[in-house]
């Protein structure tokens, strides 16, 4: 859960547009331009692109960054090829949402898929609708970041993306590494 | 004919299948001990049978023609007497080296494309066979004539040419 302290001080009243517009600031600092928006019971929340991280939270670098499969490596790092050519690359991705609503919520324990994932960016709608958009942020709306975090196997296909419970990495460690805390520090 | 044949370097049968059994021996190991190692660290995930049924074939015909050869004349008391030009032994040795040389940079270059999957390694080893079978053709015929074909009994003479 997110502290509100990164929307403001709290001395002016806010709405769900102003809290979007943060978040969606914090994302574009982080890289994060494409996104979608869904509609959750008393607020909304808003979801990133699947993308490719290193084992320690950090992107890949574009284009490898929002590619499925894995980067090719370079010869001329020997340590990353020879690891690459006798035991294969694995891949680690990333999609974060956010969720702002005062409505209480937990894990349903069900699985998304890696290619569930994918969808989330193009399944949702491009902007904030403005009824939601008008709702008040009052104290009992929380933000939410939930980071759903995959896996392949050196040597597996991407079909075979496996979505990871527990995540390796907190959630903390994703909004940083990710750029998106930095981001909000900025506003 | 005696004057032409004293002019071209001839070379011992017997040695020259030796040094061609350590070239294909040595490299065929080596490539097989990769794709092993290979196997057992995961790298081709659920594709380790179509990776194996790539490389076997590449590399079993020519080295079982060349171990026939070797382990027919290993109960061979005598000392072949057959020659061989020294110009061929070098083709020979040449386009084993190559052909090998393939091989392995078909395995080696593959974490440095779209082989850096294990689906795509694996159509990347498909892809090499439009120039490996082609090869491999050459060096069987080439090897064929070494390893695979009679000597020709010559007895009392110093020399004959196999063929």
């Amino acid at each position: 859960m997110l502290p509100r302290s990164v929307f403001g001080d709290g001395s002016r009243t806010q709405v769900f547009s102003d809290i979007d517009r943060t978040l969606v600031a914090a994302l574009n600092a982080g890289g994060y331009t494409a996104r979608s928006y869904y509609s959750v019971p008393n607020g909304f929340a808003l979801a990133t692109r699947i993308e490719q991280i290193n084992e320690d939270g950090t992107p890949k670098i574009p284009p490898a960054r929002f590619a499925i499969e894995p980067e090719p490596v370079s010869i001329w790092r020997p340590a990353e090829y020879f690891k690459a050519l006798l035991r294969g690359v694995p891949g680690y991705y990333r999609v974060i949402v956010f969720i702002l609503t005062d409505a209480p919520f937990r894990a349903s324990g069900e699985r998304p898929t890696e290619a569930q994932a994918t969808e989330w960016v193009s399944s949702g709608v491009n902007v904030l609708p403005r009824a939601i958009g008008d709702l008040p942020f009052t104290r009992d709306v929380n933000c939410t970041a939930l980071v759903y975090e995959f896996t392949r196997k050196p040597g597996d296909g991407s079909d075979a993306t496996q979505f990871d419970v527990p995540g390796r990495l907190d959630a903390m460690t994703h909004l940083v590494k990710s750029g998106i805390w930095r981001g909000f520090g900025t506003q | 004919m005696t004057a032409e044949l004293s002019e071209v370097r001839l070379q011992p049968l017997d040695s020259v299948r030796t040094r061609l059994s350590v070239v294909w021996v040595s490299g065929a190991c080596l490539i097989l001990l990769l794709v092993a190692v290979q196997t057992l660290n995961g790298r081709y995930g659920d594709h380790v049978q179509e990776a194996w049924a790539w490389l076997l074939p590449n590399l079993m015909p020519t080295l079982g023609t060349i171990l026939a050869g070797v382990v027919s004349t290993a109960m061979d008391p005598h000392r072949s007497r057959s020659v061989v030009r020294s110009y061929f032994y070098l083709l020979a040795l040449g386009i084993s080296l190559f052909y090998l040389a393939l091989v392995l940079l078909t395995i080696l270059i593959a974490p440095t494309g779209a082989g850096v999957t294990a689906k795509g390694a694996v159509e990347e080893m498909h892809t090499a066979n439009l120039w490996l079978g082609p090869v491999q053709g050459l060096v069987a015929t080439v090897l064929g004539v070494l390893f695979a074909s009679k000597q020709k009994r010559d007895a009392g003479k110093p020399g004959g040419e196999t063929g």
